[in-house]
């Protein structure tokens, strides 16, 4: 399998107090996929062009793996590789992040569905369809596998609501700004974790003083996060995150629904577990 | 009937979310609004002039199938266009 090694260097606005941000990790993860590509002799706009195949997050996945802030904060030596899988219709994009060499500090990886880009369509239209042969034929045979992408969803949900103590639940609204959008919108929207984020800070400012245990939604560093996209947020999108927080076996776990204003099921659902 | 436009369609209308049209069917108000915003129109649709699998229209948040583009809407009725995608 190929991969594809290059620095990252996080400076201060890449760093909570207690960790860096997953904003930092999952966009590094995002654009080492690209350079990757590049790399590779698949660029996407070239695939997009030629191919008529673009690509969009369906889930995103993030672990912290060992106590990095930023007072340690050298380069970073992040390492991409990518897999097809489900006989073309997943892609599987993974990324370690190092302090050191054998020192990972996160890592993230992603499951990218592969999309048919209508013809002539401006705005890139495009419905989810395998990958066509013409780039399977540019992928090594070690990097193309039968099997699906290894989902946390949804049994990571059933999880936690079975499992877990209810500790309450909040509600917060958002509004889509062209800032918080890519080119078209719809391929990564790595703002759903910043929105599930901004619910529970909110919550634990509002409901922390009844219930101390969510205030750990703060005062410790996130674990994992996992997202899940169904379907895309965009430009002009109002909407709010439904926000449950439940006391695990591990520990204290945030459930979002990122839900669009008039629409009863979630576009996007994030856990942040701490 | 007024159409709700959202998403990257929105840059095709000069980002209005809502644009009135008189047409007495589904068909001919969509057709005046590529008309009105060609840019719309062309992602829309298709060179045969179909509407493209990309895109779900809604009639007062009921799906309307391509079957039923002739189907009557008043003043009041509410259109909404969605790019169907998944993901994102």
């Amino acid at each position: 399998m190929r991969t594809l090694s290059f620095e990252l260097l996080p400076d201060a606005g890449s760093f909570t107090p207690l960790q860096l941000k997953p904003t930092f990790i999952l966009n590094g993860c995002f654009s080492g996929w690209d350079r990757w590509a590049r790399a590779h002799g698949l660029p996407h706009q070239v695939v997009i062009r030629d191919l008529h195949t673009a690509f969009v997050v369906h889930v995103g996945q993030v672990k912290y793996l060992e106590r990095y802030v930023y007072e340690d904060a050298g380069a970073l030596d992040v390492t991409m590789s990518r897999r097809i899988m489900r006989d073309g219709a997943q892609l599987e994009v993974r990324a370690v992040f190092e302090a050191q060499p054998g020192r990972p500090v996160a890592e993230s990886s992603m499951c990218v569905v592969p999309l048919a880009v209508l013809e002539d369509s401006a705005e890139l239209a495009a419905l989810p369809a395998p990958l066509p042969n013409a780039y399977l034929s540019l992928s090594e045979p070690s990097e193309i596998v039968h099997e699906a992408y290894p989902s946390p969803f949804p049994g990571v949900l059933r999880e936690i609501v079975e499992r877990g103590e209810f500790l309450g639940s909040f509600e917060h609204p958002f509004f889509v700004h062209r800032q918080q959008c890519e080119f078209v919108d719809q391929w990564f929207f790595v703002e759903a974790s910043v929105f599930a984020a901004a619910s529970r800070e909110r919550m634990v400012f509002e409901q922390g003083a009844k219930q101390p245990a969510l205030r750990r939604g703060l005062s410790l560093p996130l674990r994992e996060l996992d997202l899940l996209y169904s379907r895309p947020f965009y430009l002009f999108d109002q909407g709010r995150a439904r926000t449950r927080a439940f006391r695990a076996p591990e520990g204290v776990v945030f459930v979002h629904e990122l839900v669009k204003d008039g629409t009863p099921d979630p576009h996007s659902v994030v856990v942040e577990r701490f | 009937m007024v159409i709700r436009l959202s998403g990257t369609l929105l840059r095709f209308a000069d980002y209005q979310k809502e644009v009135r049209v008189d047409a007495p069917t589904l068909k001919e108000g969509i057709s005046h609004l590529g008309t009105q915003y060609p840019d719309v129109g062309k992602a829309l649709f298709d060179k045969l002039g179909q509407l493209r699998a990309s895109h779900r229209l809604f009639v007062n948040g009921d799906l309307v199938g391509k079957a039923d583009m002739g189907r009557s809407v008043g003043g009041d009725d509410i259109v909404d266009i969605v790019t169907a995608v998944t993901g994102g």
